[in-house]
């Protein structure tokens, strides 16, 4: 069963069978793109995890279909987590330290424990953008629904957080051979 | 050294989607229906509220006689300000109940 159809079962008959089936659809990426936000803070991205899912069936009825269900439920995850830094100041920067560039890429998760690290480093613009373009998926035009930034900040954003990415990954793998 | 390409990007970042997360869906579902049961609870209590507060003044209102509630009012302020109060305060607790 497509979204749409789910979610008017859950607006007309407050289906939770249904909503249940919208949160197992979408919960992984949702889940995937906050943890890139936090800069690999499992705990917390699970915490917005649940108040996005929640908020997105509080406002189901506000839900418009000009965007797909995907983007409209990551502009709540980033709406919530920009929410989240305010009033908690967490700051997910890390340093570029040895520890960051020290592992070497042997596994899927190490892998991903790296990237998360990088991804840290990049302003939260920065990696909101990064994030829906390559992890995501996503185009421009539905970046800009998710961010509500113009296209061209969006556009720089990209461009900038590759650039950075690609010079800490080549400052990384330059470590690893010397 | 070349530039990666845009297909190195999305290898670089790509998720690992992994299986879904049932207590994740549970929890959520669960929240949900306490929030939709607490909704009703209040729905059905202001009905309530709502009835027995109405149905003095209709029963007046047929009966052409308001002196009975203005002499309530004039007469025992203090149960009239009492009330208001609690009402006040029950609106304030559930409007700021947190489900």
């Amino acid at each position: 069963m497509n979204d749409k159809a789910l979610i008017s079962r859950v607006l007309v008959d407050d289906d939770h069978h249904a909503f249940a089936a919208l949160v197992r659809k979408h919960q992984q990426s949702i889940l995937h793109f906050l943890r890139r936000l936090t800069g690999g803070n499992s705990a917390l991205a699970d915490d917005i995890a649940q108040q996005v899912f929640i908020s997105a069936y509080d406002k189901l009825s506000t839900f418009r279909a000009e965007a797909g269900f995907n983007t409209w439920l990551h502009s709540i995850a980033y709406r919530s987590f920009l929410n989240e830094m305010r009033k908690s100041h967490h700051h997910t920067e890390v340093a570029l330290t040895d520890d960051v560039l020290a592992p070497s890429i042997r596994d899927s998760v190490e892998q991903e424990l790296l990237i998360e690290k990088l991804m840290a480093r990049l302003s939260v613009t920065e990696r909101t953008c990064m994030t829906l373009a390559y992890s995501a998926g996503m185009s421009h035009q539905e970046i800009v629904d998710v961010t509500q930034l113009p296209l061209g900040t969006v556009k720089s954003h990209i461009n900038r957080g590759k650039h950075k990415l690609t010079k800490w990954v080549q400052q990384s793998q330059s470590r690893r051979k010397s | 050294m070349t530039s990666p390409s845009e297909q190195d990007y999305k290898n670089l970042l790509a998720y690992e989607l992994t299986d879904t997360d049932e207590y994740f869906v549970t929890t959520i579902i669960n929240q949900i229906q306490r929030k939709s049961k607490f909704r009703k609870r209040m729905l059905a209590l202001s009905s309530i509220s709502a009835g027995c507060a109405v149905t003095p003044l209709l029963f007046f209102y047929s009966a052409k006689a308001w002196h009975p509630i203005v002499h309530f009012v004039t007469q025992s302020p203090l149960i009239v300000a009492s009330v208001i109060i609690v009402g006040l305060m029950s609106v304030m607790l559930v409007s700021s109940q947190e489900v």
